[in-house]
């Protein structure tokens, strides 16, 4: 198992995984209880098709996708409350499925070509240089550290934004914080671990964590532990039986999840 | 006279284009216990959000006369069942404001907490996961929650609903022990005008865009209930409990079989 980290590429391959699945796991557990997982997949989708029109268009790629990351934040973050005639749910949806369609219309027009379309979905883990993945960390670090500083007021606002308000916490800044947070890490990994693998660590580990959790902070433990293990898992299998790296590490995360899931039905607290 | 907290003169309520409440003048004053009174959808809450600074009036004025920490009470399931937050979690949230920079809880803030949920009677349930509680249980924790804020003023929507007519009682015995020995302001909203009648000061009646307030006493009239709902209501007292009800349905209990 060890002899891969012997490799230059698949000693960066591990650090972006773990860096951006250990990131990806902890915020996604806010995800999973502010019951907006669509919204991991739908920004996952708008990177890719801002990446697939970067392409098309002859533009920085990486840049393009970032800017469509943050145009669906704050969309959603402007979106009103009023969800009697359509819920948000149901708009991320439609997001989602737009955004995919033109991620792979783009792609397929562009004049790279469908050579993309893989790299895109899944990244190009083993692809990841040593620059690439000290900028990923550095995104990394600051999207935990504003969630760190601002742990209580995110959790109150998750909980009940209205005695938030009440107690002096600036909801609609907290709100703001969080999804810039989510856009900046989906954003910056997008590129490492691809649209699929964000999507993934965004809502597998929290979802292991949060099955097995008596108290939240568990949860966060959980998540970042599965995530950890996963990462290192999926890229050794895809490193001794010749897989696809990104794939791999999804597969590996399901599979923890619904362990979790299973083993949590057999022994209820 | 008491010493007023909060005005509100000729206030237009609503949400977007539309008007929920219109010309809605109330003064709450330090020591008071209101009722707010009306069927579902009358504008109860929109007033109770329109106090908090949630929204504001399209017309008149909403004047706080000083900074009044409020303790703002939810319905329990306002809160998700899926969160997985302690009971102590959840009450410490309302020290939020008084944790200083990056907001970390002291011991002080701990110890108030404690407070609170022994006020309520539930300080041995501190660690418990709040979905694993009762619905009174885990109303008591969202009254702790808003006791640890040290309030002066108490805006409690619609705590007893949903709950069994023992917990009801103890939820509202509780509340009356609360105004009695804290000297807060307490805002109690409920569609039930028999349970408000029995704990409240004072009134705010909420019916067809308008709300009439005044003193219990002056309010809980069967004349004035009458035209203001316009329609034949009773008022009695059995035990001393006082209980509303619509003329008919009155009629309706004495018809019954045996």
């Amino acid at each position: 198992m060890w002899e891969m980290l012997q490799h230059d590429f698949l000693r960066h391959a591990l650090k972006a995984a773990i860096v951006a699945g250990v990131s990806l796991a902890y915020v996604g557990v806010y995800v999973v209880l502010r019951r907006i997982v669509f919204m991991g997949a739908a920004l996952a989708q708008l990177g890719a098709a801002g990446v697939g029109l970067g392409l098309l268009l002859g533009q920085p790629p990486v840049l393009m996708g970032t800017i469509a990351v943050f145009a669906g934040v704050a969309g959603f973050a402007l979106l009103p409350a009023d969800e009697r005639r359509l819920s948000r749910e149901n708009l991320l949806g439609a997001i989602y499925a737009l955004a995919s369609a033109l991620a792979l219309l783009f792609v397929a027009k562009s004049p790279v070509g469908e050579a993309h379309i893989s790299a895109l979905l899944f990244g190009d883990l083993l692809a990841v240089g040593h620059g690439e993945m000290e900028a990923l960390a550095a995104v990394c670090f600051i999207a935990l550290l504003v969630h760190w500083l601002g742990y209580h007021a995110f959790v109150a606002v998750m909980t009940d934004a209205i005695f938030a308000h009440s107690v002096g916490v600036k909801v609609r800044w907290t709100e703001w914080a969080f999804y810039l947070s989510l856009g900046i890490l989906v954003s910056a990994c997008l590129r490492a671990i691809g649209a699929l693998v964000v999507f993934a660590f965004l809502v597998l580990p929290p979802l292991a964590g949060l099955l097995w959790a008596r108290c939240l902070r568990d949860a966060f433990l959980i998540a970042v532990a599965v995530a950890f293990l996963s990462a290192f898992i999926g890229l050794w299998l895809s490193y001794a039986y010749d897989l696809p790296a990104g794939p791999s590490v999804v597969t590996v995360c399901g599979v923890v999840a619904l362990l979790a899931g299973i083993a949590r039905s057999l022994c209820p607290l | 006279m008491n010493e007023p907290l909060v005005t509100v003169t000729q206030a237009t309520l609503g949400y977007g284009r539309s008007v929920v409440l219109r010309e809605v003048n109330l003064c709450l004053s330090v020591g008071e216990f209101w009722g707010f009174v009306g069927p579902n959808g009358s504008g109860k809450t929109t007033l109770v959000r329109a106090l908090m600074g949630l929204l504001k009036p399209k017309k008149g004025q909403i004047l706080w006369h000083r900074q009044a920490p409020i303790g703002y009470v939810p319905q329990r399931e306002a809160l998700d069942n899926l969160l997985p937050l302690t009971v102590m979690d959840i009450v410490l949230m309302g020290r939020i404001r008084r944790s200083g920079f990056l907001h970390r809880f002291s011991a002080e803030d701990r110890e108030k907490a404690l407070e609170a949920l022994e006020m309520v009677g539930i300080a041995d349930f501190a660690h418990r996961a709040y979905r694993d509680l009762s619905g009174g249980q885990k109303q008591r924790v969202l009254l702790a929650r808003a006791l640890a804020i040290e309030p002066e003023v108490l805006l409690l929507d619609e705590p007893t609903n949903g709950l069994d007519l023992p917990t009801e009682h103890a939820i509202m015995e509780l509340l009356r022990r609360i105004h009695g020995e804290r000297r807060v302001t307490i805002v109690f909203v409920t569609h039930l005008l028999s349970l408000a009648a029995n704990a409240v000061t004072h009134l705010a009646l909420f019916h067809d865009g308008r709300v009439i307030v005044g003193r219990i006493d002056e309010l809980l009239t069967e004349q004035r209930l009458s035209v203001t709902y316009q329609t034949p209501i009773s008022v009695s007292e059995l035990n001393g409990y006082r209980i509303v009800m619509v003329q008919e349905a009155r009629a309706d209990v004495g018809n019954a079989p045996a």
